[in-house]
């Protein structure tokens, strides 16, 4: 079946995505617009301190405001900790503050305006504790505060070096690479550049906010309704904080979720929820988190410092490359080690890196915990490596295109972890960058206040494993097929990329497909929406489970047709004798028909194909990161790489920048719907511009400053290139155990756009800005510097 | 003291009696029971709960519900007729203009009362008109698109 020379009926097609009438025409169910009778409203009370001990709340006040109806503190929480591989969490605040914005206390009420009411009259006794925000304070042997002076026994997964070092009480997480001799490739450069790079906090902005229903049943049952994008890691976070065994907790998330971008994977009010719930008679509870709690309290990105030492020769070829990374988590673990992870392992990807160094710690502060945001900290890694390319490509005096085609990766080439390398883009994505930007003719360099200039930029992603997707597939007696999986379809169109792959297997249309509610009742386990991964993982599960009941289709209809399976075929719902077409049934006769009550199946109950799709990945050596030589030599699923080009104009006089030409190339395999994978490529022109010159959540002592869209810096229409000035490349490498050789590449959309105007900017004006967002200000100040200097 | 709110909702006469505190927002999405209006931002800013209200873009959740007494309001819900989509709403549809869909109701109510006044506008005049609406996911590449190819259609059934 993945036979590339296949002419394909559905796959590769722009389907139109199957819940799009839904959002059209406004009749889609979010979970935001769900309700239910009795049901209550909630909010949380949160701190106000970065770092507190809680001496006393007081709740009397707002247990005897009328219509109110439960009002829970920590000592009314299961006595846990959840997490995200280090579990250090608890649902309210416990004996302390970590951060401005940490849940407290919570209110169930009649209203929302009610349960406001009530957590202003809930109040609490800080003592106020010292607190670090600056990471680098609480990288230090002997911190001037612990944030988690219980964390050498917290518990944790597993994964790479121990997480835990005395020498760095504060850091929870730390991953090294080391291949070669640094200090051997340095002596082979003929230029070395050291320098360090950084970036803000910024808010995956969901345009829907983070919202739920829980209701804990008067059967002891739990069902959360919640607008997450990742039912099971969400299962498994209510369980862990409940102490509530799996198979009582049923997550169900509607077909229609606003937006995730890795901001709505760990568990948020659902667990809290349930606990008011119960405490509030079994009555179903209601939170939406306003803007500012969605943006500021729900997960942020991780604010980076990225340290870079390289050696490059004349010839271009990088001889050696060390990297100190400090990644500032926040408050709470969360995601915030297997972001480390995977930004530390990023870079290798992309290029060949003779003698290797990298380490990367991820440190808690008493800022707002960071989450996993759209790359895995990839964004941070690639703006650092490849502005930092840029400038070892000057310091030589090569072509920006040149220094990346010398050093991009092969096929099958082992990079500097010891991983095989697949379905590697390299040239073929410059190429189609450069074609895409040079079609509009050369740059006009012009006086005047606008500047313009041109940069580009490259970058991988690798999609995590071990993975795991399980699919359930279905056919009806009206020979419509239905899958059930646990894929969150966030606004990336799974669904259909899902129903195109069905449909493409039965040779049906793809109205012939449909997907069910991800509900755990009902859809089987899917490991995370994220990184990339449910083309790849959730599609190869989907396929298999179409063989499955392909399988079961073709025997029942070999009793019936005087035919072994083998010699049967199924198309479009017929199956018939491969070397005599005309002797075939409809899958339809394979159900019986008693009187009024329906059909069923004779034997088996339903015509239902099941399937598990697992990635394994090779042994970790911790020391020094690498893969073992076991055969596989895998860490990764799959990687993904994207290039973009761009011409930026800069105002010399305001410090403005404005995008306005971009070439965007990625490589995903195969594009099941090249419209959908268009889509998320122009994420660059959206969350990638916004990353690189205007969002960023301003924080001062732990307390953010803008947390609302009148002051967070997001994006319009106006601030895009006219369509004229985009051009958007899809580059197909085949992944050769993808479905039909497709792999995901969403994440990688947004990495190249941040480097790529800061690498432009150098071009317009000369000067370098290693920190993004680039605001005016920002490139006002370098401006001036660069005055000063000249 | 609750006050009775008499008003057109997608052609049809509703009547209620609401508190007089109560946002448009609000008084759409949970007492009318049309959630297509969406809140983003609470505080006029991104676009998703935009309604037309006589012929004028409104911020639902800036406005009180008894502001527009008497008058006639049409939300996502009253754009397609019938069964048939709207062309806007199917050449979101047909351009892959929509993502997350959150955005899309504001959107299309937007880019409506833009056509109406403007039949056939340039993209610079699209831009403009669409700059009050926040999208997290597309880049707005492809919802330009859709609006200038409904246009088009939009003027060609006009001539039929």
């Amino acid at each position: 079946m993945n036979n590339p020379t296949e002419e394909f009926s559905v796959v590769g097609k722009n389907v139109i995505r199957e819940e799009g009438p839904g959002k059209v025409t406004g009749f889609g169910k979010y979970a935001i617009d769900i309700e239910f009778p009795r049901m209550l409203w909630a909010k949380v009370k949160r701190s106000t301190r970065p770092h507190a001990k809680i001496l006393n709340v007081d709740i009397s006040r707002a247990q005897a405001l009328p219509g109110v109806h439960a009002v829970v503190v920590d000592k009314d929480c299961p006595q846990t900790l959840f997490g995200f591989g280090c579990y250090d969490e608890p649902l309210l605040a416990r004996d302390k503050v970590r951060y401005i914005g940490e849940p407290v206390a919570a209110v169930a009420a009649d209203s929302e305006a009610i349960a406001e009411m009530a957590c202003d009259l809930i109040e609490v006794d800080y003592e106020d504790l010292p607190a670090i925000f600056d990471p680098w304070e609480a990288f230090g042997a002997n911190p001037k505060t612990l944030i988690h002076e219980n964390q050498a026994n917290y518990r944790r997964v597993p994964i790479g070096p121990v997480q835990y070092d005395a020498k760095h009480p504060n850091a929870f997480g730390y991953y090294r690479i080391r291949t070669g001799e640094v200090s051997k490739g340095f002596e082979e450069a003929d230029a070395i550049i050291e320098k360090t790079y950084s970036n803000a906090m910024m808010a995956h902005a969901t345009m829907e906010r983070h919202n739920c229903i829980s209701h804990w049943g008067a059967d002891d049952n739990i069902t959360v309704w919640s607008s997450s994008q990742a039912a099971y890691p969400l299962l498994n976070q209510i369980s862990e904080a409940l102490d509530v065994p799996h198979s009582r907790i049923r997550v169900i998330i509607p077909k229609y979720v606003g937006g995730g971008f890795g901001g709505k994977i760990e568990m948020k009010a659902e667990g809290l929820c349930a606990v008011l719930s119960r405490a509030a008679g079994y009555r179903p509870i209601k939170i939406i988190y306003t803007r500012e709690e969605s943006l500021c309290w729900a997960g942020v990105q991780h604010p980076f410092e990225m340290r870079i030492k390289s050696g490059v020769r004349k010839d271009g070829v990088i001889t050696a490359c060390e990297m100190f990374v400090l990644v500032n988590g926040g408050a709470y673990a969360q995601h915030g080690f297997l972001v480390t992870r995977q930004a530390s392992y990023g870079p290798l990807g992309s290029y060949r890196f003779p003698h290797f160094k990298l380490d990367n710690y991820v440190v808690y502060t008493n800022n707002p915990p960071g989450v996993a945001y759209r790359g895995f900290g990839n964004t941070q890694i690639h703006f650092a490596l490849e502005s930092h390319i840029d400038e070892l490509a000057h310091a030589i005096g090569m072509d920006t295109y040149e220094i990346r085609r010398r050093n991009v990766l092969h096929e099958n080439e082992i990079n500097a972890a010891g991983e095989i390398q697949h379905s590697v883009a390299g040239a073929e994505l410059l190429d189609e960058i450069k074609s895409g930007l040079e079609r509009h003719g050369p740059l006009e360099r012009v006086d005047g206040p606008w500047r313009r200039g041109r940069g580009i930029a490259f970058a991988n992603k690798d999609s995590v494993a071990p993975s795991a997707s399980s699919a359930i597939v279905k056919i009806h007696n009206d020979e419509t097929v239905e899958i059930r999986h646990s894929a969150g379809n966030i606004g990336q169109g799974s669904s259909t990329t899902l129903i195109q792959i069905a449909a493409e297997f039965f040779k049906v249309t793809p109205e012939r497909v449909r997907t069910a509610e991800v509900d755990t009742w009902v859809t089987p386990y899917d490991q995370l929406t994220g990184s990339s991964r449910l083309t790849f993982a959730a599609g190869n599960a989907v396929l298999m489970a179409c063989e499955d009941v392909k399988r079961q289709v073709l025997k029942m209809a070999s009793e019936l047709m005087q035919a072994t399976p083998e010699e049967l075929e199924l198309a479009d719902m017929n199956v018939f004798v491969r070397d005599n077409p005309a002797r075939l049934m409809r899958v339809r006769d394979l159900f019986r028909t008693v009187f009024f009550t329906g059909s069923f199946l004779p034997a088996g109950g339903e015509l239902l194909g099941k399937a598990t799709f697992t990635v394994p990945s090779s042994k970790i050596d911790p020391e020094t990161g690498h893969a073992a030589n076991d055969g596989l030599r895998k860490i990764f699923s799959f990687c993904t790489r994207a290039a973009q080009a761009v011409e930026v104009a800069v105002n010399i006089e305001t410090g403005q920048v404005k995008l306005e030409k971009i070439a965007i190339a990625n490589d995903l395999g195969k594009a099941i719907n090249p419209m959908s994978c268009e889509g998320q490529m122009h994420a660059a022109i959206s969350m990638g511009l916004g990353q690189a010159i205007s969002e960023e959540l301003q924080i001062s002592e732990g307390s953010i400053l803008n947390g609302d869209f009148s002051s967070y810096r997001f994006l319009t229409a106006k601030d895009a290139p006219s369509n004229e000035y985009v051009s958007t490349h899809i580059v197909e490498i085949p992944q050769f155990d993808g479905p039909y050789q497709a792999k995901g590449f969403s994440e990688a959309t947004t990495s190249p756009t941040a480097p790529a105007i800061a690498n432009a900017i150098f071009d317009a004006v000369g000067v370098r800005l290693r920190h993004m967002p680039m605001t005016p200000e920002r490139v006002l100040e370098a401006l001036d510097q660069l005055n000063t200097e000249n | 003291m609750r006050s009775h709110i008499a008003l057109q909702i997608n052609g049809r006469r509703h009547t209620s009696e609401i508190e007089p505190n109560t946002l448009l927002l609000d008084f759409l999405r949970w007492e009318v029971g049309l959630t297509g209006t969406k809140e983003g931002c609470g505080e006029g800013v991104c676009g998703s709960c935009t309604v037309d209200v006589d012929g004028e873009l409104v911020r639902s959740c800036l406005t009180l519900a008894v502001q527009v007494a008497g008058k006639s309001v049409t939300t996502i819900e009253g754009m397609a007729n019938g069964e048939k989509l709207h062309p806007l709403q199917r050449k979101f549809l047909e351009h892959g203009a929509v993502q997350c869909g959150f955005c899309s109701p504001g959107l299309i109510v937007t880019a409506n009362a833009l056509l109406a006044a403007n039949p056939n506008p340039s993209e610079a005049e699209v831009r403009d008109a669409l700059r009050g609406n926040f999208c997290r996911c597309t880049g707005y590449v492809k919802i330009i698109e859709a609006v200038l190819a409904a246009a088009s259609e939009m003027r060609s059934n006009a001539h039929e």
